[in-house]
């Protein structure tokens, strides 16, 4: 009915329940109760002449530890129970299959290999902002992704962009349900103080701070936090008064609604309306999903192309450089994996450490300097999930565009290392290769060390340094 | 669309109707291919329809109580039930979400659709079927499951229903998919044992662990979860009993359960799990054993061989919990622990007391502590 036909999918029960299977490439992001890595599932994997991988290959892979969880680890099902849920939903990321490996949940999910719209925001030049049709026709899929959670009495609770993903194939997809909650009956109301400070409803905050206000909250809060998503789109950052998350959560239940900032640009009088419709401090007052589809803001632009404008926008916006680096990043992985199959998957993966930036693809063409090992994506703030009064310390605060631009100087560039090592390397290696399949392998990686290093010079400085750093590391142990 | 909208059922009970003239093509066995593909979708639609008027707020009370009295009286449901696995996914889900939403619905305060289904026993044992067999069912028997192990859920809400449930057989393959590779399966699976065995204290020790073949037939399932299970299973298994452990309405299955040198063993195990938090939870099924002033002999035993580790074990077992209440017990069972009997190795050295305890004490088997 409303399943995506243009999208290829993995059919969930040809996928296995067996982590071996699964090839783990890169993180691609943190998000409530744990960690989202891309992946191939090996079985199925056809790896195409020059070596890429395309991304309908992919999946994406969270796994959460429950080990981490003291209190009852039911909480934790409730996102696989929602999943499972909402197949055949164009604007939901697509669900396939759990599985347990000890203390480890894996829910293998569709993979969106254009990131989150949050990541796409951070792509745009500092002086370019989205238009209005661009901003419609996505804000026009979330509407639709909440319409079916809504009828189906679900509320997501952590409505932003950072969960808001682009697929493959260009469409808008709402993700990340760790905190969701279904309504079980009419009329029910929730009371839980979760989602992320920012984005929060003011009803979800009274109710947990204020002992006179004990009126708990339905769906609507999601239209309150799509509101603050609406602005993020428009001016490429959700309104923060403050970093103080007490004072963030005090403003919103004090002040006026956030309204958006009117003297930078031209903004029609449709999406005043259309953000004024969403940020009602009384939750009665707010539009629903199935109301804000009928806005003018949104019906402007009805049968309009929404995946080609996302997509061209995509593609204005795409580092063909970058992108190469990454998937030749993937192979490597890819081979690791492969030759140390016994190892657990996960504890190399955890030692890997790649020196570029592998979650934020914003840091294309770069390699950051070895001090920043650590990645340090703004990507995914976990939501704060807190009960009580004790508010909100653990919120991580967003680096700093300096302190980003910062980490992300480059080496001196030059392929010193490529030339007299990298190279030198894998003729010896292509010496030593026993079989033909060897030799292939061997070779195939050979030339993508080389076209590597022709798009990125220097990787295989960074590289060398890494491999020599981790032996010498290896070796004191 | 205008075609369908003119054979439009006129009142929201004719859904019903037509919807139930549907299913029974669907049953029959002579239906051809394309019939069948064409009742499904007829099904589809009309159970579509039927949740909308459900979820539209201008629906007006009276038809509401209409349309529900059809759907769970006039064979409708079991019609339902019976060719569950032919209908679609959102068909399926719309069929869980109207049960759902019809069956705590009360007329003149009498919970009306649960007194029906109590009267009508053949539908709530057709659910329980058609909930087993998606076990089997390689292609969408997970999702079959998930749903209708939510009406499952729905029902364990209301006490009479419960009984029901209790009785029938299927209840013990629970235990068996709890085992299942399939995560979803074996989570729900759980999640209705947890509902079913505490939602009624009083009910489940009444009737159900008031019969000794019964509670250890239990017992026995419990401890395969926990001695085979995953991490999850385990995890799962645990909480059920410590959740029965230290309810004072199970007392008398608490009793029988800490009798048992068996069960002892098993929770030591799990107390020397490599998972914190399987150590912590088996640390409240242990500490019971510990507290129980008529230890039976065996158990007795057990402890007096494993007094040493037992002792070693506790001094470094959450030693960084700032949880008072943790510390205090931990506490208290070092101090039973030091009170034991010690193990004598010569019995010449003994005094006449513990002479004869030796033999009983070397004969009780080896833990992995």
């Amino acid at each position: 009915m409303d399943t995506d036909a243009t999208e290829s999918g993995f059919q969930p029960h040809k996928l296995s329940s067996n982590s071996k299977d699964y090839c783990l490439v890169s993180c691609i992001g943190r998000g409530s109760f744990g960690e989202v890595y891309k992946a191939i599932f090996k079985p199925t994997y056809v790896p195409s002449a020059d070596g890429t991988i395309s991304d309908d290959q992919f999946l994406a892979v969270k796994i959460i530890d429950m080990e981490e969880s003291e209190d009852d680890i039911a909480c934790i099902f409730t996102e696989v129970f929602f999943l499972a849920n909402l197949k055949n939903n164009t604007n939901i990321v697509k669900y396939y299959k759990t599985f347990s490996i000890g203390s480890q949940l894996w829910i293998i999910m569709e993979y969106c290999g254009n990131g989150s719209c949050h990541g796409l925001m951070k792509k745009l030049p500092f002086d370019k902002f989205l238009n209005e049709k661009q901003i419609s026709v996505i804000v026009k899929q979330i509407l639709q992704g909440l319409q079916k959670l809504h009828y189906e009495q679900k509320v997501h609770r952590d409505i932003k962009l950072a969960n808001v993903l682009i697929s493959n194939s260009g469409a808008v997809k709402l993700t990340d349900f760790g905190v969701s909650a279904q309504i079980r009956e009419k009329q029910q109301k929730l009371n839980t103080f979760v989602g992320s400070p920012n984005w929060m409803a003011p009803e979800v905050i009274l109710n947990n701070f204020d002992k006179n206000y004990k009126k708990g909250y339905d769906e609507k809060i999601d239209i309150w936090s799509l509101g603050i998503t609406v602005i993020e789109l428009v001016e490429k950052r959700a309104p923060s008064p403050d970093k103080d998350v007490r004072k963030i959560l005090q403003a919103t239940i004090k002040r006026d609604p956030p309204t958006l900032n009117q003297c930078s640009r031209n903004i029609s009088d449709s999406l005043k309306d259309f953000v004024n419709c969403c940020l009602q401090k009384d939750a009665e007052k707010r539009l629903s999903a199935e109301e804000l589809l009928k806005h003018e803001f949104i019906t402007k632009f009805a049968g309009c192309d929404e995946k080609g404008i996302v997509n061209d926008l995509l593609s204005s916006l795409l580092d063909h450089k970058g992108n190469n680096l990454e998937i030749s990043a993937n192979v490597f992985v890819d081979m690791s994996n492969n030759l140390t199959a016994d190892s657990d998957e996960l504890d190399k993966h955890n030692d890997t450490e790649f020196t570029f930036d592998s979650i934020d693809k914003s840091a294309t063409g770069s390699f950051r300097q070895r001090a920043n090992t650590f990645p340090n994506s703004a990507e995914n703030h976990t939501p704060v999930s807190l009960q009580e009064e004790k508010p909100v310390e653990q919120s991580t605060i967003e680096t700093s565009e300096q302190e980003k631009a910062a980490k992300l100087q480059s080496e001196p560039v030059g392929s010193y290392y490529y030339d007299k090592v990298v190279d030198v390397v894998f003729a010896n290696v292509a010496k030593r290769c026993l079989n033909l399949d060897a030799l292939n392998a061997s070779q195939s990686l050979r030339a993508l060390f080389r076209m590597t290093e022709k798009l990125q010079p220097g990787f295989s400085n960074v590289f060398v340094e890494e491999l020599w750093l981790r032996i010498k590391s290896k070796q004191q142990e | 669309m205008s075609f369908w909208w003119k054979k439009n059922p006129k009142t929201s009970a004719d859904y019903v109707k037509v919807l139930n003239e549907q299913l029974q093509k669907l049953q029959s066995s002579s239906i051809s291919t394309d019939n069948k593909k064409k009742a499904q979708e007829e099904c589809s639609r009309y159970l579509d329809a039927i949740k909308h008027i459900l979820l539209d707020e201008t629906t007006a009370p009276l038809s509401l109580n209409l349309l529900y009295d059809h759907f769970f009286k006039e064979d409708c449901l079991f019609n339902l039930m019976s060719v569950f696995s032919m209908l679609d996914f959102e068909s399926r889900k719309n069929v869980g979400v109207i049960f759902s939403s019809g069956l705590g619905r009360s007329t003149d305060n009498k919970s009306v659709y649960v007194d029906y289904l109590i009267s009508n026993r053949q539908i709530i044992d057709l659910i329980l079927k058609v909930l087993q067999e998606a076990v089997a069912n390689r292609q969408n028997g997970i999702d079959i499951y998930l749903c209708v192990g939510g009406m499952v859920d729905e029902c364990l809400k209301f006490e009479q229903l419960c009984r029901i449930i209790l009785q029938n057989p299927i209840v013990w393959l629970l235990f068996d998919n709890c085992l299942s590779s399939a995560f979803e399966i074996s989570t729900q699976s759980f999640q209705l044992l947890h509902a079913l065995f505490t939602s009624f204290p009083r009910l489940i020790s009444v009737e159900f662990f008031s019969s000794q073949t019964k509670s250890n037939k239990f017992m026995g399932k419990l401890n395969k979860l926990l001695a085979h299970g995953s991490y999850v299973t385990k995890r799962q298994a645990l909480k059920l009993l410590t959740a029965l452990m230290l309810d004072s309405d199970y007392r008398r299955f608490m009793l029988s359960y800490i009798e048992e040198p068996e069960n002892l063993k098993l929770s030591m195990i799990l107390l020397s799990d490599k998972s914190k938090n399987l150590q912590l939870e088996a640390f409240q099924t242990f500490k019971v054993f510990m507290a129980n002033p008529r230890k039976s002999k065996g158990v007795t035993d057990i402890l007096i061989k494993n007094r040493e580790q037992l002792l070693k074990f506790f001094a470094k077992f959450g030693e960084d919990s700032k949880d008072e209440i943790f510390q205090g017990e931990k506490n208290y069972l070092v101090g039973i622990l030091n009170d034991l009997p010690r193990l004598i190795t010569n019995p010449s050295t003994g005094n006449s007391n513990h002479s004869s305890s030796p033999p009983h004490i070397t004969s009780a088997s080896p833990t992995s502590l």
